[in-house]
């Protein structure tokens, strides 16, 4: 098994910074794609590129995808004015993915799944199956969420709001790496189990750790929190850290090694 | 250093030696054991395989029942009541509480197609459960919330009851369908668009092989929605006729709906249980175009690293290749990017046919119907011509088999290939059983 190097980690929100160079590939994208376009960027600052992009891919996972965007179509249509063919695109689930494949290069498989529960995971999953088993050299995994008003509104008639939800998106930058470098990925186990509607709206995950844990109640809080947990190194050792939640549970095993 | 843009004009690799590729990482053939489907063509796998032998084209303005519209596009609609008495004893036999109005058109469509996936496995819900199942489903309405009645309230500054939210919640496809099995393993919905049944295959194989599970359903299912076809009528890719796949004359595409699962195992599972494959998935390839949000690049250039990649995976070369089921929507654009991409991969003799004709485009589903298409085809050793397509485009890159046409396969192997927005392309190579 090829070992699964995490070669880079971010996290962004708005307002959305993108490059100058991107910015005009972007003019008519929407909140969904540009926060996917920004995490990708930011993740892959002082990457090296390669030529082997066909052996570059993408895993996107989303709870929620580009909704707002679908409204906006919908809307459209429930008007009876004329449906925009870029909005509708852009409403689809893949939208990101494809822009983000196209403007890095990302040749191989792109991927983009749809989860209530763990939508990063199960990306992080594909994708660290893909390193390991050598079918990919590196990869993206990302998680973006925006929601929409329709969405805010719902979740706020059926519960009590410990946090907003709030657009962003999370990237990791998986690459297949030599034995005993850099922070590896070793495992991760997925289980999900059916759990009720407002379960989904009203998040209760807890994240748990050797130095504590510490509540998640957003659909990306949980990728945002590990994001966070794995920048500081801990050693030379392995570690696990847990997720559990009504709707199942994920265990990510890491190994630190120094080079 | 952030990754090139001219990184981006590097795709295309020199002329590829086959030899050289064949790396085989299936080592174990994964059976397809089951397969169930419903389509405008029929409401089960025989009655669409009798649909395509005869060239029924079921294309009709889109039904009331599923959406109102003024527009002149026919559709591809799935028209029998739903659940049928097969899928209403699946659901009385999960441990969930179910009403049909909770469950989406999509989620009957799905059942459908599981109940008859099932059975023709020979695999009784109850004995699945103390295996790893893992459920790898395509989609792209499914993943949706569309409900107007609702939104068209709230927008209105409404306060309507948010069960709609709720019911949307609950119709996650993997997730619902593990909760009617009552089975635990891996679970996956697939979103890439018009590829997403393909690549749901795809994992599935890749959760076999990796011993992660024990047996995978896997395929797509998609409802005809009024966003959809709005949308593709707003890109103008709608055909006012039924389609008709690399023909002169082609003006665009139908919208179709339905289902498509296979049940897949390892062979020494299959073995075990004295399964009987239909056939087997022997490779999967999947690559990005890098090139426009919803256009095909014009030389197939995603298609053909796809398809490279399936064959590599499988060990075999193009002269294995018996039959390829194209995702020919009628498209000018896909249709020319197909037949481009073939073309330059060498297939110059292999039968191309384009199903589409009698299914219309299932989108999530389409990658799915097309494969257990593909096995039932090279089981038969012989294939009809694209339906509807009377007079190929002369302008492809190659021919299509024409609607006329009639030909006996000269093996057992074969591809169904996708498209997709985004600039998605995979592949599957398939292999009927002999036996």
């Amino acid at each position: 098994m090829i070992p699964c190097v995490i070669a880079g980690i971010d996290s962004v929100s708005l307002p959305i910074h993108v490059s100058k160079h991107f910015a005009p590939q972007l003019r008519r994208a929407d909140e969904y794609i540009k926060l996917g376009v920004a995490a990708a960027e930011k993740v892959f600052t002082g990457v090296a590129a390669d030529q082997e992009n066909n052996r570059a891919g993408l895993f996107a996972g989303t709870a929620f995808g580009p909704m707002q965007t679908n409204f906006d179509v919908l809307g459209m249509i429930a008007n009876e004015d004329q449906t925009s063919p870029t909005l509708f695109s852009h409403s689809v689930f893949n939208s990101a993915a494809g822009y983000i494949a196209r403007l890095f290069g990302i040749a191989g498989s792109c991927f983009s799944f749809t989860d209530f529960g763990w939508p990063f995971f199960h990306a992080l999953a594909e994708g660290h199956r893909a390193i390991s088993s050598g079918r990919l050299d590196r990869c993206l995994v990302l998680q973006v969420e925006t929601y929409s008003d329709l969405l805010i509104d719902a979740r706020q008639r059926t519960g009590t709001e410990p946090e907003p939800w709030l657009p962003g998106a999370v990237a990791w930058h998986l690459a297949a790496g030599a034995s005993g470098t850099g922070l590896n990925l070793k495992n991760i186990e997925i289980s999900s189990v059916s759990a009720p509607p407002p379960t989904y709206l009203h998040r209760r995950e807890e994240l748990h750790h050797d130095q504590g844990n510490l509540a998640c109640s957003t659909p990306l809080a949980a990728a945002a929190a590990i994001t966070s947990l794995i920048r500081e190194p801990v050693g030379d050792r392995e570690w696990t850290c847990r997720l559990s939640a009504s709707h199942g549970s994920v265990i990510l095993t890491f190994q630190q090694a120094n080079a | 250093m952030r990754w090139p843009t001219s990184f981006l004009n590097t795709v295309i690799p020199p002329p590829v030696d086959f030899a050289l590729l064949i790396v085989n990482r299936g080592k174990n053939h994964i059976a397809v054991t089951g397969m169930g489907g419903c389509s405008a063509a029929g409401g089960t796998v025989a009655e669409i395989l009798a649909s395509l032998e005869k060239g029924s084209v079921h294309c009709r303005p889109v039904p009331e029942n599923i959406f109102r519209t003024s527009l002149s596009f026919p559709a591809f609609a799935f028209d029998r009541a739903m659940p049928s008495p097969r899928s209403r004893r699946l659901l009385d036999q999960s441990n969930i509480a179910w009403t049909p109005e909770r469950l989406n058109r999509t989620l009957l469509l799905t059942l459908e197609a599981l109940a008859e996936a099932l059975e023709d496995a020979g695999l009784e819900p109850e004995k699945l459960r103390s295996a790893r199942v893992g459920i790898a489903l395509g989609t792209t309405v499914g993943c949706t919330f569309h409900d107007e009645q609702y939104y068209i309230s709230w927008r209105n500054g409404e306060k309507p009851d948010p069960d709609p939210v709720f019911q949307y919640l609950e119709s996650n496809l993997a997730a619902f369908l593990q909760a009617i099995l009552g089975v635990s393993g891996p679970v996956s919905v697939v979103t890439n668009a018009c590829a997403s049944g393909t690549d749901a295959i795809g994992i599935a194989r890749g959760w076999l092989e990796d011993e992660i599970c024990d047996i995978a359903v896997a395929g797509g299912a998609d409802a005809l929605s009024r966003i959809a076809y709005y949308g593709f009528a707003s890109l103008m890719l709608l055909s006012e006729k039924p389609c008709s796949p690399f023909d002169r004359g082609r003006a665009g595409l139908n919208l179709g709906e339905g289902a498509a699962l296979l049940v897949m195992e390892k062979r020494q599972q299959a073995d075990r249980r004295n399964a009987r494959p239909h056939g087997w998935v022997r490779g999967y390839g999947a690559a990005s175009d890098c090139y426009h949000p919803t256009a095909p690049h014009p030389d197939g250039r995603g298609l053909q690293s796809a398809l490279r990649q399936a064959m590599a995976d499988a060990g075999i070369s193009p002269q294995a290749i018996s039959y390829i089921n194209a995702h020919g929507t009628g498209t000018s654009a896909n249709d020319n990017a197909e037949m481009n991409a073939l073309a330059a991969m060498g297939f110059s003799d292999c039968p191309v046919v384009s199903t589409k004709g009698i299914t219309g485009h299932m989108l999530g589903a389409a990658g799915a119907m097309e494969a257990i298409l593909t096995i039932l085809t090279l089981k038969q050793k012989k294939t009809r011509g694209t339906v509807s397509c009377r007079e190929p485009d002369p302008g492809l890159a190659r021919p299509p088999m024409a609607e006329s046409q009639q030909v006996r396969l000269q093996g057992f192997i074969g591809i169904s290939q996708s498209l997709a927005f985004g600039g998605t392309n995979s592949a599957l190579v398939l292999e009927a059983a002999t036996k």
